[in-house]
């Protein structure tokens, strides 16, 4: 186990290596003078060179490459062109918001996805499961955005419920409750194609398990019907369930991007979408490459807690 | 139907007397079981349907789908008289923009999975076929590829490329090709040590033809399964990051452009956002199962269900 942790724990920097060098070549790749572009065509001859100083584009690639490195190895992303503030204090605030409402969307979507898929694969062929069966294709095969116009329509619109753009509402204080009521939707929406994918792949592993001999024989012995489906069934399915939510934990990231910009949640997705509208190439290089981050650390809890319920992953 | 009969059940399967066999080829037995699959076939139909009103956009379209001509009143609702789907926020009717919309929405769907699937295939049977260095110089890069969210980074390489329909087709044909690859590499790396390969060796077939009639038959099938599949995901893919103004310019809008436009006139009128969305998830739900329908075709433990 040890040996495992460690083995996947030494790729990380080199991965994390590789997504440098991906997003500094990439940002340099915008054609035409990045000043110029940055700044627009009329900037004055004296703050393009300044910028070009400043962003060090008078040196060679490897050279800007090198500087750029060392200065984000310790957080220092540059200036933001179009908030004139460092990135990283336009990023953190954001990014907490941003860690909300994927937090409120992943237990949204691991909860029901695999509450639902089991439920649907212990009653095979009832209505729920049809419902879930049929409702789970669909929304896997829908538009993030789209999903989230509907649930603004139903739930905003019709019904009145629950709030459909922003955080909270400005010039009344900040509580619990209207946060709450409005992250609701944007974390339905940022969950609800997530949640579909983990019901479908738990519903069929289920399904497989629930016709397994061990299962029959925890039966024969008399078990209690629950524990036969959360003991047996549900344990041995544990493993690949985490995973599954493991990899769907990434998926999220970009239904939130969409949710964000839907539902104008003040988060790094509408931050990343602000910005490449107004083409601000340090905050995009910072929120693809603390987005990547995070997700390789994600990926590596995964496969972690997947190496700890199921000795098997291990190797 | 049941003298359709695989040549090779006739040993494998104990119990069935030798009967009339009707010799049939691989590919007419995949055909046969795709052509049983019911939701495969009307899957089909609806993809070619939509093509085809697609290509024949100008004989089709009721009215002019960037409102050149005249513009109906703002906004009409569904079943208005000459405008059964309404029109949108500016007055253009919405079932010719649909029509239009398929010329741009289909091509973006289906080109990225059929290039990537070409690059894949290349970059996989040389990564699992020589394996050592080529393998860490190709699968390596994959890695970092694979390390980002594929949504973050198919947004990060539109933004750098701008927008536009070739440049949407090339950052998603840029996010999709480690997925592709990995496909193809561990496929090949399953083949590599078989015993045909090597009987192939010993023969004295040079590589490239064992590359290419060994090797690439057992992996062409799941690659063209992925890309089937790839082809609904693109398509819902394409609509958000048209969504995000990544996509295609004014005034040509694809079934994306249109639903986010409704945006503007949620509250108004809810369809003008709705109904171009209703038509992505058919689209894309269509290439699924007819994805699903060629894995059961092209896998002969499924046909064994043709037998009786």
């Amino acid at each position: 186990m040890r040996k495992f942790i460690l083995s996947r724990l030494a790729l990380i920097p080199f991965i994390l290596f590789g997504m440098a060098v991906l997003v500094f070549f990439l940002m340099r790749l915008i054609p035409g003078d990045a000043a110029v572009v940055l700044l627009g065509p009329y900037a004055t001859p004296e703050s393009l060179a300044n910028l070009r100083a400043s962003l060090g584009l008078d040196k060679p690639a490897i050279t800007q490459f090198m500087i750029w490195l060392t200065h984000v190895a310790v957080g220092d992303f540059g200036r933001s062109i179009s908030f004139s503030m460092p990135v990283m204090d336009v990023l953190i605030p954001r990014a907490l918001n941003s860690l909300l409402l994927t937090l409120a969307a992943f237990v949204i979507a691991a909860g029901l996805g695999v509450g639902l898929g089991v439920i649907s694969a212990v009653r095979q062929n009832t209505i729920i499961d049809k419902i879930s069966v049929i409702g789970s294709l669909i929304l896997a095969n829908a538009p993030p955005f789209w999903l989230g116009f509907l649930l603004v329509i139903l739930f905003a619109l019709n019904l009145d419920w629950l709030p459909s753009s922003g955080m909270y509402v400005v010039g009344r204080p900040v509580t619990f409750g209207v946060v709450a009521s409005h992250l609701i939707l944007p974390a339905l929406t940022a969950a609800l194609i997530p949640l579909a994918v983990i019901l479908r792949l738990t519903r069929v592993a289920m399904v497989d398990t629930m016709k397994s001999l061990y299962v029959t024989a925890a039966r024969a012995r008399g078990e209690p019907e629950w524990r036969v489906i959360t003991g047996h069934a549900l344990r041995s399915v544990l493993p690949s369930i985490v995973n599954i939510c493991g990899l769907q934990l990434g998926y999220l990231f970009g239904t939130a991007l969409f949710s964000e910009v839907v539902f104008n949640w003040p988060g790094i997705g509408q931050l990343m979408y602000n910005s490449i509208v107004s083409r601000d190439v340090p905050v995009i290089q910072a929120v693809v490459l603390c987005v990547g981050a995070v997700f390789v650390l994600i990926n590596f809890a995964s496969d972690v807690t997947q190496a700890a319920l199921d000795p098997r992953a291990r190797r | 139907m049941t003298d359709i009969t695989a040549p090779d059940m006739i040993e494998s399967s104990e119990g069935i007397t030798r009967q009339k066999v009707q010799h049939q080829s691989q590919f007419q037995l995949a055909l046969r079981t795709f052509a049983r699959d019911r939701m495969a076939t009307i899957s089909l139909t609806v993809i070619v349907i939509v093509s085809l009103i697609s290509i024949f956009a100008p004989l089709l379209a009721p009215y002019d789908p960037f409102g050149d001509g005249e513009r109906a009143r703002r906004l009409l609702p569904l079943f208005s008289e000459g405008h059964i789907l309404g029109t949108d926020g500016q007055g253009r009717d919405i079932l010719s923009r649909l029509i239009y919309g398929g010329r741009v929405s289909l091509p973006i769907g289906i080109m990225p999975p059929i290039v990537t699937a070409v690059v894949a295939l290349f970059l996989g049977i040389a990564a699992g076929f020589f394996g050592g260095r080529i393998a860490t110089l190709i699968m390596r890069p994959m890695d970092v590829l694979f390390a980002f969210p594929m949504v973050l980074l198919a947004v990060a390489v539109s933004a750098v490329l701008g927008p536009g329909m070739m440049n949407i087709m090339l950052s998603m044909t840029i996010v999709m090709v480690p997925y592709f690859t990995r496909v193809v590499y561990v496929e090949v790396v399953n083949v590599r040590n078989q015993d045909y390969i090597e009987a192939a060796k010993i023969a004295g077939s040079s590589t490239f033809s064992i590359l290419y009639r060994e090797v690439l038959p057992n992996v062409l099938a799941p690659v063209l399964i992925y890309a089937t599949t790839a082809i609904g995901a693109m398509i819902v893919f394409a609509s958000g990051l048209s969504f995000l103004g990544l996509g295609v310019q004014p005034p040509v809008a694809d079934w994306g452009i249109m639903s986010s436009d409704g945006l503007k006139v949620l509250s108004r009128s809810p369809h003008v956002a709705t109904i171009p969305g209703v038509l992505i998830v058919i689209v894309a739900l269509s290439f699924n199962f007819i994805g699903d329908g060629i894995r059961d075709a092209m896998d002969p433990r499924q046909r064994t269900l043709l037998k009786k």
